[in-house]
C-alpha cells in the first residue's frame, strides 16, 4: 500500500478549463460554481469518514470514499481521487490504514484548497 | 459559450447525491436542449417517479444513499408506465459483476467516471436514441 501518490499532479487545471465550454452567457462562472461546490462538499465527506471510522461503519466509510473519488476525478483533483480510490478498496475501511489514508486526504486537501482558491480568484476577476 | 435560449421540450430525470456531478450533469443535459428534473438522491427520484412518468430519459448515479441507482432501475422495469424510459447509469464502479447485474436489471447505457463533456454528450445522445415510439415531453 502506498500512502503517497507523488507521481500525480494535485489538480489538473486543464480538466477544469474543459468545462468552460458549458458556460452560459449571462450566468455565473460555471467553473467557479463547480469549485465552490467541491470545496463545500469535501469537508462534509471528511466528517462522514471520521464518524464512520469511529463507529466502525465500513459501509458508510466506503460510500464516502467512493463519492470523494468520483467528484475529485471529474474535476481533475487527481491526488485526492487516487488516495480515495485506495481508501475505498482497503480490506478494512475502519482500520489503521484507513485512518492514515484519511490523514493523507486531509493534508492533500489543504494543498488543493490553495490551488482551487487561486483558480477561483483568477476566474472571479 | 452557449446562449440562454434553451429549448425545454424533453424532460430528463437526474438523480445524484453528489452536488458537483449533479450540477455538471444538469448543465450538460440543458446544453443538449433538454429540461433537467433534478433529484438529490435515489429516494427523491423514487418519490418523483411514483407520480410522474413523463421523462424521455433518466440519468442515475449508481451509488446513492437510501435507494441506489440499480434499485431505481429495478423499480422502473416493473412499472409499465416507466418501462419505456431509457436509463443512463453513471458510475466509477470497476466491479464487472456489478456492471453485468445492472445491465440485467435494465440499464440502457453506462457512463464511467471520470467523464469529459464530449463523453457525456455522445453517451447522452445514444441514450435519447433508445427512446421508444411513445411520446415524452
Amino acid at each position: 500500500m502506498s500512502l503517497t501518490h507523488t507521481e500525480l499532479a494535485a489538480v489538473d487545471l486543464a480538466v477544469l478549463a474543459s468545462y468552460e465550454d458549458a458556460q452560459i452567457e449571462g450566468e455565473p462562472d460555471f467553473v467557479v460554481e463547480l469549485i465552490d461546490l467541491y470545496l463545500d462538499e469535501v469537508p462534509r465527506l471528511f466528517d462522514s469518514l471520521h464518524t464512520a471510522i469511529q463507529n466502525n461503519d465500513s459501509t458508510t466509510a466506503k460510500r464516502a470514499a467512493h463519492s470523494l473519488r468520483g467528484s475529485s476525478g471529474n474535476l481533475g483533483v487527481l491526488q485526492i481521487a487516487a488516495i480515495a480510490d485506495e481508501f475505498e478498496h482497503l480490506e478494512n475501511q475502519c482500520g489503521t490504514s484507513a485512518t492514515q489514508l484519511l490523514q493523507s486526504l486531509e493534508n492533500e486537501f489543504r494543498r488543493v484548497k490553495e490551488i482551487l482558491g487561486a483558480e477561483r480568484q483568477k476566474r472571479s476577476r | 459559450m452557449l446562449t440562454n435560449s434553451r429549448q425545454k421540450a424533453r424532460r430528463i430525470l437526474i438523480a445524484d447525491d453528489d452536488p458537483v456531478i449533479r450540477h455538471m450533469v444538469t448543465r450538460f443535459v440543458e446544453m443538449e436542449g433538454c429540461q433537467a428534473v433534478v433529484a438529490h438522491d435515489g429516494g427523491a427520484a423514487y418519490r418523483l417517479l411514483q407520480s410522474d412518468a413523463n421523462f424521455c430519459g433518466a440519468i442515475f448515479d449508481m451509488v446513492m444513499p437510501h435507494i441506489e441507482g440499480i434499485d431505481l432501475m429495478r423499480f422502473m422495469r416493473t412499472e409499465k408506465r416507466l418501462m419505456r424510459i431509457p436509463v443512463m447509469m453513471i458510475t466509477s464502479e470497476k466491479d464487472l459483476k456489478l456492471l453485468a447485474n445492472s445491465f440485467a436489471a435494465g440499464v440502457t447505457i453506462f457512463l464511467p467516471k471520470p467523464f469529459t463533456t464530449e463523453q457525456f454528450q455522445s453517451t447522452f445522445r445514444l441514450l435519447l436514441n433508445q427512446q421508444t415510439e411513445q411520446p415524452c415531453h
